[in-house]
C-alpha cells in the first residue's frame, strides 16, 4: 500500500463518524436502486409467466362473466368464483376451422376450512385433451391423474400429510406447479371424475348455488390456434356465432393488468428517482461540508510537498472505500429487505412480482447498485476537485 | 449528548415501534382454535425487543466506555436471535399470503437488521475510547 492509500485508510477510520454517517446514506441509496429495479422487473416478469401459464390463443368464457371480468379476477387476484354454458357450444366450436388444439375446463370454488386454508380456485381438466395444464409441471408427471389427487398452485398450503380437504373430501397433492405470481398459484387443478365428486358434495352441503353435471356444462374453452391462421378472424366468428359466450384473444384479455403494470412500474421508477435525487443531493452537500472542514489539512498537506493530482486521489480512495463497503453492505441488506418486502407489495398492490432465479435478482440489483454508485461518484467528483484547487495562502491565511 | 447517544436512541424508536406494531399493525393472525408459530414468533420479539430497550437505556445512563461496549455487544448478540426467530427458530405459516408473511416476519427482520447496522455503528465510532 503507498503513503496515498495508508493516510486514506487512516482518514477512514479516524473520522469514524462522518464515514459512517456517508455510508448510512450510500447504503440508502443502493437500497433505493436495488428495490426499484428489482420490483419493476419483478414486474414485467410476472407478467410474462402469466402469458405463458395462460398457453392458449383465445379464450371463451360465458358472456355476463366476462363483462363482468370474472375471469381477470381468478387470473390476476385470486378471488375464486365459478360460472358454466352449454358443453354443446365446445363441441361446435370443435368443428370450427383453424383450431390446433382445444381443451375444456370446469371451474369450483372451494369454501376455507381452516386456520392457513383459505378458498382456492377449483379447475378440472380433460388430461386427454389439455395442453394448459401439463407443459408447467414442476415435478415429474407420466401418468394421468388418478381419482383423489390434485395439481397445486405453488400458494396453496398443502398439510404435511399431503391431504387436502375440500368439502369433505380427502384429497392427494402429486405435484406442485411452478409459481406465476397470479392468482393462478390459488388454484388446485383435478381431473374431471374428481370434480364430478367434489360438485355432488358441495350440492349435498347446500354450498352450491348450480346443480349441473361436468357432462352438460364447461367454465372455459382454451383454444391453440393453427399456424398461419388468423386469431382476430377466430375470434370473431366465434362471437358471431355463439352469443351466449365471449371468445377473448390472450393478448386483449391481459391488456388491462398489462396497463396496471405499466402504472405501477412508471410510478416505481418516478418515485425511486426523485428519492435518489434528493438522497443524492444530501450526500453532496454532506460531503461539501466535511471537505469545507479539511481545507486546512490539505493545505498542510500542500506544504509538506502532496499535489494536487495526489491529494484527488487521497480523497478518491477515501471513498472508494466507503462506497466499497456500501456496496456489500447494501447489496446484502438490500436483497434481505426485499425479498421480505415482496409479499407485502404483492398483497397490497395485487400485482404479481416474479424473478427468474435468485442469481439473477441479484445480479440485476447489483449491477443497478454499481451504476448508481459511480453516478455518485461522478457528482461527487467536483466537489473535492474545486475544494483542492483553492489557493493554498488564502486557506492558510485563515488558518493564521 | 445527543451526538454520543444518537444510536442508542434510534435504537429505542425502532425497538419500541416494533413491539407497538406486534400488538396492532403488525400482529400476525389472531389465536383461533389453533395456536400457530407466528403467534410464538411474535411473542418472543416482543420481549427481545423489550431487552433491548432496556439495554439502551442502560447505555444511556452508563459514562463508562467499556461497560457500553459489553452492552453493545449484547444487544448486537441479541439482535441477531430477534431477526431468526421468525422461520429459523419457530416456523410460521407455509402460506405465503397469511399475515405473518406479509406483515410480521418482514418488520421483524427489517427492524432486526437496522438494529445490527446501528449497533454495528455504535461500535465502530466508539471503538478507540
Amino acid at each position: 500500500m503507498n503513503i496515498l492509500q495508508k493516510l486514506s485508510v487512516a482518514n477512514t477510520f479516524h473520522k469514524s463518524r462522518r464515514t459512517v454517517y456517508l455510508t448510512a446514506l450510500t447504503i440508502f441509496m443502493c437500497f433505493l436502486m436495488f428495490s426499484g429495479t428489482t420490483v419493476v422487473m419483478g414486474l414485467h416478469n410476472g407478467l410474462k409467466q402469466l402469458q405463458n401459464r395462460l398457453g392458449a390463443d383465445i379464450i371463451v368464457i360465458p358472456k355476463k362473466e366476462a363483462q363482468k371480468h370474472s375471469f381477470e379476477g381468478i387470473l390476476y387476484s385470486g378471488k375464486t368464483g365459478y360460472f358454466y354454458f352449454n358443453k354443446n357450444i365446445f363441441n361446435e366450436i370443435s368443428d370450427m376451422e383453424g383450431i390446433n388444439n382445444i381443451t375444456a375446463q370446469y371451474y369450483l370454488a372451494s369454501v376455507g376450512a381452516d386456520c392457513c386454508f383459505t378458498e382456492v380456485q377449483l379447475i378440472g381438466f380433460d388430461p386427454d385433451t389439455d395442453f394448459i395444464v401439463k407443459p408447467w409441471l414442476q415435478k415429474n408427471y407420466n401418468r394421468q391423474l388418478l381419482k383423489g389427487e390434485v395439481l397445486s398452485g405453488s400458494d396453496v398450503f398443502i398439510p404435511d400429510n399431503g391431504i387436502l380437504k375440500i368439502y369433505n373430501n380427502d384429497l392427494k397433492s402429486v405435484g406442485i406447479l411452478e409459481r406465476t405470481g397470479t392468482g393462478l398459484d390459488s388454484t388446485v387443478f383435478v381431473d374431471m371424475e374428481t370434480l364430478k365428486t367434489l360438485l355432488r358434495s358441495s350440492i349435498d352441503l347446500g354450498l352450491n348455488d348450480y346443480n349441473v353435471s361436468p357432462d352438460d356444462v364447461v367454465s372455459s374453452v382454451m383454444i391453440k390456434v393453427k399456424d398461419g391462421y388468423s386469431k382476430f378472424k377466430l375470434t370473431k366468428e366465434i362471437n358471431k356465432r355463439f352469443k351466449e359466450v365471449k371468445a377473448i384473444e390472450n393478448q386483449d384479455m391481459i391488456k388491462g393488468f398489462a396497463g396496471k403494470l405499466d402504472t405501477a412500474a412508471i410510478v416505481v421508477k418516478i418515485v425511486v428517482a426523485v428519492i435518489w435525487i434528493m438522497s443524492l443531493l444530501v450526500m453532496h452537500i454532506y460531503f461539501s461540508m466535511s471537505l469545507n472542514e479539511r481545507k486546512k489539512e490539505f493545505a498542510v498537506l500542500k506544504v509538506l510537498g502532496f499535489t494536487n493530482k495526489s491529494i484527488y486521489a487521497m480523497i478518491l480512495y477515501e471513498l472508494l472505500i466507503i462506497f466499497s463497503v456500501s456496496f456489500v453492505l447494501g447489496l446484502l441488506m438490500s436483497s434481505v429487505w426485499g425479498l421480505q418486502l415482496k409479499t407485502y407489495l404483492e398483497t397490497r398492490l395485487e400485482v404479481p412480482f416474479m424473478y427468474e432465479s435468485f442469481s439473477s435478482y441479484i445480479l440485476h440489483g447489483g449491477v443497478a447498485v454499481a451504476v448508481s454508485l459511480l453516478l455518485s461518484l461522478i457528482f461527487l467528483s467536483g466537489s473535492f476537485i474545486r475544494t483542492v484547487r483553492m489557493s493554498l495562502f488564502s486557506v492558510l491565511r485563515e488558518v493564521d | 449528548m445527543i451526538k454520543h447517544n444518537i444510536f442508542s436512541i434510534a435504537i429505542i424508536i425502532l425497538e419500541a415501534v416494533l413491539l407497538a406494531g406486534m400488538y396492532t399493525f403488525w400482529a400476525p393472525c389472531p389465536v383461533g382454535e389453533h395456536i400457530m408459530g407466528c403467534h410464538w414468533v411474535a411473542n418472543v420479539s416482543v420481549a427481545v425487543s423489550a431487552v433491548i430497550i432496556i439495554l439502551c437505556i442502560l447505555n444511556l445512563i452508563t459514562k463508562n466506555s467499556s461497560t457500553r461496549k459489553g452492552i453493545n455487544t449484547g444487544i448486537l448478540a441479541v439482535t441477531v436471535l430477534q431477526g431468526l426467530t421468525p422461520q429459523v427458530l419457530i416456523s410460521i405459516c407455509k402460506h405465503e399470503h397469511m399475515r405473518c408473511h406479509v406483515y410480521t416476519q418482514p418488520a421483524i427482520i427489517t427492524v432486526a437488521s437496522l438494529v445490527l447496522i446501528l449497533i454495528i455503528a455504535d461500535l465502530f465510532v466508539n471503538r478507540n475510547k
